[in-house]
């Protein structure tokens, strides 16, 4: 069997050598050939002037504008030669030159030459004028009109032993490596070897070699048995004790203290209900005892009628009088109009005057009359126009409201008045009420207190009962739990030691 | 005393406005008038003073475009003494009588159509009032003077 794996991994080792050396060869030989090409180009610009050594001028604008016919007869040759001139320049030998037009929209100017065994067409050639073209732009070149770029490839036998090498260096990497892990594995296997043979001698009867070291390893085993066996005893012990505890009577216990808990609270709601009652009872009293002093407030009351009707008295001879002077009012008014329609007349008359006066005709004596008519009528219309506006602040003050106002007034003292008889008949009954309530009052008042006193001192007690019933009640479902979980784990763990006792006679 | 000037008050849509009082022949309270059939609207009626016929204009209407609320206790009316033409001006109220000296009226300082209805204007008050030439009224056809702006010279 070990002989066969190692017969495959050396197989899979080689196979996988071969496979990192192509791989690694041909990447390499990629790599370097891309990365040369790239170092070898050189950029070269020619202006017009070289071109117009062969071109004629014609020939060079249908160049620009891209309208030549590269068809055309000597133009071959033309190129050839300039290709020769450059060549010449560049030290390169002419066959590594070769032309190649470009798209007409963005490269018409551009020519790239390339060494023409190593072109694959198009794609190559758009590639490396695509990197060109990057140079050329940033390249302060916007005057010149042709540029010629060469590219040079460096010689291919370097790359080949280059890439041949970093290949071979990979393969070794990678035999080192395996060689470490082998040597790790190693000493396992060894071990598997060494049991193996082991196995393969107890199978003969007669051969049975015991060490000193197993000996050693036999006699703790012993040990553990033991050790087993007093274990298995105890737990014997606890589960038969734990079965006596029935659980049904725990949790009988427990919905009885429950049972407990709940008719405190019961009894809480009904001594706070009794105590609502109580509080009622006191205000009650309180209200009473205020009746009480009512008895006190009859004699204010009736110094309160008596003065009301005096006051009603007084207020029926104002509105007489003010009827009076309402009726008064009215004339004065009246008169007052009679007086600013004279006034009214006096003024027109004196502008007419004034008109007559002025006329050329009269005599001037009389325009002096007239002014002073004039001057007449106008204080006496100022006059009239000072006391109207005084006669209506008046008429505001003591006129139709004023009246009205106490005609309300007298309203409300009437109301008032017919209030006596019933406050009469109203404190009469409460003198008899207040005087039984008196000595009640004050007793049930006393108890009431007493009573009140105690009852807070229960409530105060009754949430504290409460808490430790909870806590009580808690710790026996956490109790519950626990013996459940105990239970269980006991009972497996006496199955696994009946399991390896039996093992052990085996 | 020539270069004296005296000027009647005249209350018009609470507005004042002056007039040259030697234009006025007589200032009375207002007097019942007698409608016609088919006259322009500015002219209310007729009315009847001591026996002579006079033609009553509504001065509100001429002026300000509005008809005149007759008000019997307050409104007045001025008669003129162009006898040519036998005219009354119908206004709410008269104030007073102003003394000026020539030089206490100024031209009117605006301008436009309508400009010489107006002798000039004078401070009153603190207000401008305009006075107006009631013969320059009087002259101009209907027509015209509703083609006048009043209001424009009036503040």
């Amino acid at each position: 069997m070990v002989e066969f794996t190692e017969k495959l991994i050396k197989k899979m080792v080689l196979m996988t050598m071969v496979v990192f050396f192509i791989l690694s060869f041909v990447f390499f030989n990629l790599y370097l050939r891309n990365q040369q090409e790239r170092k070898n180009i050189k950029m070269v610009q020619y202006s017009i002037d070289t071109i117009s050594y062969m071109f004629s001028q014609d020939e060079i604008d249908q160049l620009i504008r891209g309208d030549y016919d590269f068809k055309k007869k000597f133009f071959l040759e033309k190129i050839n030669l300039i290709l020769k001139r450059i060549s010449h320049e560049l030290h390169l030998h002419e066959k590594d030159i070769f032309i190649v037009r470009k798209d007409k929209k963005q490269y018409l100017k551009v020519f790239v030459i390339d060494r023409a065994p190593n072109l694959k067409g198009m794609e190559k050639v758009r590639e490396v004028n695509k990197y060109l073209f990057k140079k050329f732009k940033n390249a302060d070149n916007k005057d010149t009109e042709y540029y010629i770029f060469i590219r040079k490839i460096g010689k291919r036998e370097k790359i080949l032993f280059s890439s041949l090498f970093f290949s071979i260096i990979i393969v070794l990497i990678f035999l080192l490596s395996f060689l470490i892990i082998k040597k790790m594995f190693d000493k396992d296997i060894a071990f598997y070897n060494k049991i193996e043979e082991i196995i393969d001698k107890r199978d003969d009867e007669n051969m049975i070699l015991v060490k000193e070291d197993d000996l050693k390893f036999i006699v703790k085993i012993k040990e553990i048995i033991a050790g087993l066996y007093l274990i298995k005893k105890r737990i014997y012990k606890s589960v038969y004790s734990l079965k006596e505890i029935d659980k049904e009577q725990v949790v009988i216990m427990l919905n009885s203290l429950k049972k407990e808990i709940l008719e405190k609270k019961n009894r809480e709601e009904e001594i706070d209900f009794y105590l609502k009652k109580i509080g009622s009872i006191e205000k009650e009293n309180k209200e009473l005892i205020k009746a009480m002093e009512i008895n006190n407030s009859r004699e204010k009351v009736e110094e309160f009628l008596t003065g009301i009707k005096t006051v009603n008295d007084f207020i029926q001879k104002i509105e007489s009088d003010l009827s009076l002077i309402n009726s008064n009012f009215l004339k004065t008014m009246e008169l007052m109009v009679s007086i600013e329609e004279l006034a009214e007349r006096s003024h027109l008359l004196s502008i007419n005057a004034t008109i007559e006066a002025s006329s050329e005709n009269e005599n001037k004596r009389f325009s002096i009359v007239a002014s002073e008519i004039r001057k007449l009528s106008k204080e006496s219309k100022e006059i009239t126009n000072k006391i109207k506006a005084d006669f209506s602040y008046l008429k505001e003050l003591i006129g139709e409201k004023a009246i009205e106002d106490i005609k309300n007034t007298k309203k409300i003292m009437d109301e008032l008045i017919v209030f006596e008889e019933f406050f009469n008949g109203y404190f009469d009954k409460q003198i008899n009420i207040t005087d039984n309530i008196k000595a009640n009052a004050n007793d049930s008042g006393l108890i009431s207190k007493k009573v009140l006193t105690s009852l807070n001192l229960i409530l105060e007690n009754i949430p504290r009962q409460e808490k430790t019933m909870n806590e009580i009640y808690s710790v026996i479902n956490l109790y519950i739990k626990y013996y459940e979980i105990i239970k269980s784990d006991l009972e497996q763990t006496k199955k696994m030691i009946d399991g390896v006792l039996k093992n052990e006679k085996i | 005393m020539s270069n004296v000037i005296e000027i009647l008050l005249v209350q018009l849509n609470n507005k004042i406005i002056g007039i040259n009082l030697k234009e006025i022949r007589e200032v009375i309270p207002y007097v019942k008038h007698f409608r016609i059939p088919k006259i322009p609207q500015l002219y209310l009626g007729l009315i009847n003073v001591r026996g002579e016929i006079w033609i009553l204009v509504d001065f509100e209407k001429l002026l300000f475009k509005r008809g005149a609320k007759i008000d019997v206790k307050k409104n007045k009316i001025l008669i003129t003494k162009h006898y040519d033409r036998q005219i009354s001006f119908l206004v709410d109220n008269v104030e007073d009588i102003l003394e000026l000296t020539v030089g206490e009226i100024h031209k009117i300082k605006k301008e436009g159509k309508g400009k010489e209805c107006f002798i000039g204007e004078i401070y009153y008050k603190k207000k401008i009032i305009p006075i107006i030439n009631l013969k320059g009224l009087i002259l101009k056809e209907i027509k015209e003077l509703e083609e006048i702006d009043f209001n424009y010279f009036i503040e």
